[in-house]
């Protein structure tokens, strides 16, 4: 199976830093993007954006490295890991709240009915402020667990790796959820 | 390698260029002018006429002189209505034509002449034939449109090596003298007719793109028409125009015009007068629409705008004092001028001609595709199989296997866009796979869906048993967008109410029916702020609008639902005070 590992000259590991997943992308492709005459080489390109693609996002980049290592480990679907459990609802209220109160702005057909709004709407976005703050701290905190880990990896730490995968699987997405919330909600 | 030269088709004017020593350089005509207005006129007898001398005919023949074709190249029938002087045809779902003395034409057969005259512009100043051009587009264009521009150039006589997006390109006429460095920038592009906002980053050579993101149908171009349609001059639509063009060019230097006509209505001299203040009032909500973009490429890119190096102006119309203040209020910093506005596109393609044919040594573009590609699936939802943004060239693969047993064949309908729902998203074509028959679930085909370097799609389909590999045709979408064809019934449902008085009653009934409640709401939360007088007038207000709908008149109803909105201006201000307190 494909080693985007290799394809990039990264070690095998857990961590890795992020500026230099992208220098190394960025030095192969100057020589083997298909718009360079000579070199251009467009099937090993495609392997490139594929392998960047995969190990630019630590949680991608971790199931990746579950299945080269460890391939009967289970990286499919799972319920939110426990330590996430607070968030978890935190967000799922959020996310309610804000589809509560879009309904009801489209539904108001006034200037006073979408003022009525207004105490809601502010309330909303100090929420939506915080659940994204809890998000990016909940995110440090597993890049620090997963740099740890790093420190001490001898290769058999599958279920470790197993629940970080997990976990920052679950923050990466409800990180993009917030951020698609802010788009619309912010000013 | 052989020359191949850059192209800039514009909405307004295209360039052309070439590299010349190292550095690219841009074309000029025999009058000595590297901008060619993008106008072709069509005489009643003899050939076609493109540039300068064709715009001044639409002062003769408007109908006759086609500009702004690319609001239409790769367009169909019903995506959304257009504005121009000269006629558009074509049925519903069709590829919109452009029609001229009794003849139709394809967009890309006009844009096709105006290439026509820049090749032969730059043999004759080159002095060897030019066969190979790499043409750029708005980052936004899709896949229709891309293609459809491609063909303008093959018609032209051309090879098309590469469709350029033009923030991209602008971004390497930037970066050709920034090689050693690195950078994130921003390029906004507002030209006459298209809206793209890029970001890309520079890093040594490599110019990566982060995230894009635009608009295909706004640029200066709905500026000079808010102009023209404020403009009360008793004269002619095509002297209104070049008026408001020029009073909107002057402005950005000037504080105020005034254009003298003599002679223009009816033997008379009228004068055209505008403020630089009116004309921001006017362009305002237009050049405010840029904004969601600007927000939208930087979650995109996830950088905030305070992360960024540059921002680079690009366009003819980013000129403009108001949209330079609206750039540096969305992007937190004084926009980056350095690059001509009007010529950096054209350059930019000049540099991509020279990678492709190897006299740019150093530099290497990766770009990405603006939309989302996906397929409908049950339950009429898009399934993205390349998300938008990823960098080109891409492929990914699904599998697709036999619902049923023996099925034969399935209908896959393939789209771009953003929206959940497929019926919501612009269908880009279909294709049939044909399964040899076996029990459900058994028969298996791997579909590969490629986006190339030009942003368009290619299809592969791959028997998983024989490993044998097709090219799957795709056919262009015919079905009009249905949504065109649901407005155009719904609007005609809309007169369907015999008595228009009836279907008046009924709207203003259901928003009273709305409003009464929200004023007692507003009353009980922030009434007590207001003065006894305040609240007098919105309590006659009230009674005014209950009367009404006794009564049943509709005109009557509509006007007190009116002025009942406007008595409680205050109390909504006084709503949102409160809320903004915390």
């Amino acid at each position: 199976m494909t080693d985007h590992f290799a394809l990039l000259g990264q070690e095998r590991r857990p961590w890795l830093d992020a500026e230099a997943v992208k220098e190394a992308f960025h030095r192969r492709s100057a020589e083997s993007h298909p718009d360079v005459p000579g070199s251009g080489d467009a099937g090993y390109f495609a392997e490139l954006n594929a392998a960047y693609t995969v190990l630019r996002d630590p949680a991608s980049r971790l199931r990746h490295l579950l299945e080269l290592t460890s391939p009967e480990a289970a990286t499919g679907q799972a319920p939110p890991p426990a330590e996430l459990g607070d968030l978890f609802m935190r967000i799922g209220a959020m996310k309610r709240r804000l589809d509560a109160l879009a309904a009801a702005q489209s539904a108001a057909g006034s200037p006073l009915a979408r003022a009525l709004l207004a105490g809601e709407e502010a309330a909303a976005r100090r929420e939506l402020s915080a659940v994204r703050v809890a998000l990016d701290a909940a995110l440090a905190a597993a890049d620090a667990e997963l740099r740890e880990l790093d420190g001490r990896w001898a290769g058999d730490e599958t279920a470790e790796l197993v629940h970080l995968y997990h976990r920052l699987a679950y923050l990466g997405r409800w990180q993009a959820q917030s951020r698609e919330a802010a788009l619309r909600w912010e000013t | 390698m052989s020359l191949i030269v850059g192209i800039d088709l514009g909405t307004t004017n295209s360039l052309i260029g070439a590299m010349d020593a190292g550095f690219p350089v841009l074309i000029a005509d025999a009058d000595g002018e590297r901008l060619t207005p993008s106008v072709v006129y069509f005489p009643a007898e003899g050939e076609p006429c493109v540039g300068r001398a064709a715009a001044r005919m639409r002062a003769v023949d408007a109908a006759a002189t086609v500009s702004s074709v690319k609001r239409s190249i790769g367009r169909r029938v019903g995506e959304e209505a257009d504005d121009v002087s000269y006629q558009l045809a074509g049925a519903k779902g069709e590829p919109v034509r452009v029609r001229v003395r009794d003849r139709e034409f394809a967009p890309e057969e006009v844009s096709a002449l105006v290439l026509r005259k820049l090749k032969a512009d730059a043999e004759r100043a080159l002095e060897q034939e030019v066969t190979r051009a790499v043409i750029t587009v708005p980052a936004y264009f899709n896949d229709a449109q891309r293609t459809a521009t491609k063909r303008a150039g093959e018609l032209a006589g051309m090879t098309v090596e590469r469709i350029v997006n033009e923030p991209t390109a602008a971004a390497l006429a930037y970066g050709l003298d920034k090689l050693g460095d690195r950078a994130k920038i921003a390029v906004f592009d507002l030209g006459g007719g298209t809206f793209d906002i890029s970001i890309l980053e520079l890093n040594q050579g490599v110019f990566q793109v982060l995230a894009t993101n635009g608009n295909t149908r706004l640029g200066g171009d709905d500026v000079d028409a808010a102009l023209m349609a404020e403009c009360r001059l008793p004269i002619a639509d095509w002297q209104k125009r070049d008026v408001v063009i020029e009073a909107k060019h002057r402005l950005s230097t000037e504080d105020a015009v005034e254009i003298a006509l003599p002679f223009a209505a009816g033997g008379e001299s009228v004068t055209y007068r505008l403020t630089r203040q009116e004309l921001d009032r006017i362009a305002a909500p237009i050049v405010e629409r840029t904004r969601p973009h600007c927000r939208r490429v930087l979650a995109d890119a996830k950088l905030a705008a305070s992360e960024l190096d540059e921002v680079i102006l690009v366009g003819g119309q980013t000129r403009m004092p108001l949209v330079r203040g609206l750039v540096a209020e969305i992007f937190g910093r004084e926009p980056n001028i350095s690059q001509n506005p009007d010529e950096a596109v054209a350059l930019g393609a000049t540099i991509q001609a020279g990678i492709l044919s190897g006299a740019v040594q150093n530099m290497v573009l990766l770009d990405v595709t603006p939309l989302s590609l996906g397929i409908e699936t049950f339950g009429g939802l898009m399934n993205v199989i390349i998300p938008r943004n990823s960098t080109i060239p891409i492929k990914a693969g699904e599998m697709f296997t036999n619902a049923v047993a023996g099925q034969t064949s399935m209908l896959i309908k393939v789209l771009q866009g953003e929206r959940e729902l497929a019926k919501d998203n612009w269908p880009l074509g279909h294709f049939e796979l044909e399964f040899e028959r076996a029990p459900k679930g058994q028969a298996r085909l791997g579909v590969q869906f490629e986006i190339d370097a030009n942003g368009l799609l290619h299809v592969l389909a791959r028997d998983t048993k024989t490993g044998a590999e097709k090219k799957v045709e795709m056919t262009s979408a015919i079905d009009v967008s249905d949504e065109a064809v649901e407005k155009m019934l719904g609007d005609s449902l809309e007169h369907a109410f015999e008595d228009v008085n009836d279907r008046v009653f009924v709207e203003a009934k259901l928003k009273a029916d709305e409003l009464l409640p929200a004023v007692r709401k507003a009353l009980e939360q922030v009434g007590a702020d207001l003065s006894d007088d305040e609240r007098g007038l919105i309590a006659q207000r009230v009674a005014e609008v209950e009367e009404a709908i006794a009564t049943g008149a509709a005109q009557l109803l509509k006007r007190a639902n009116a002025a009942l909105d406007e008595s409680t201006q205050r109390l909504a201000t006084l709503l949102i005070e409160r809320a903004m307190r915390g």
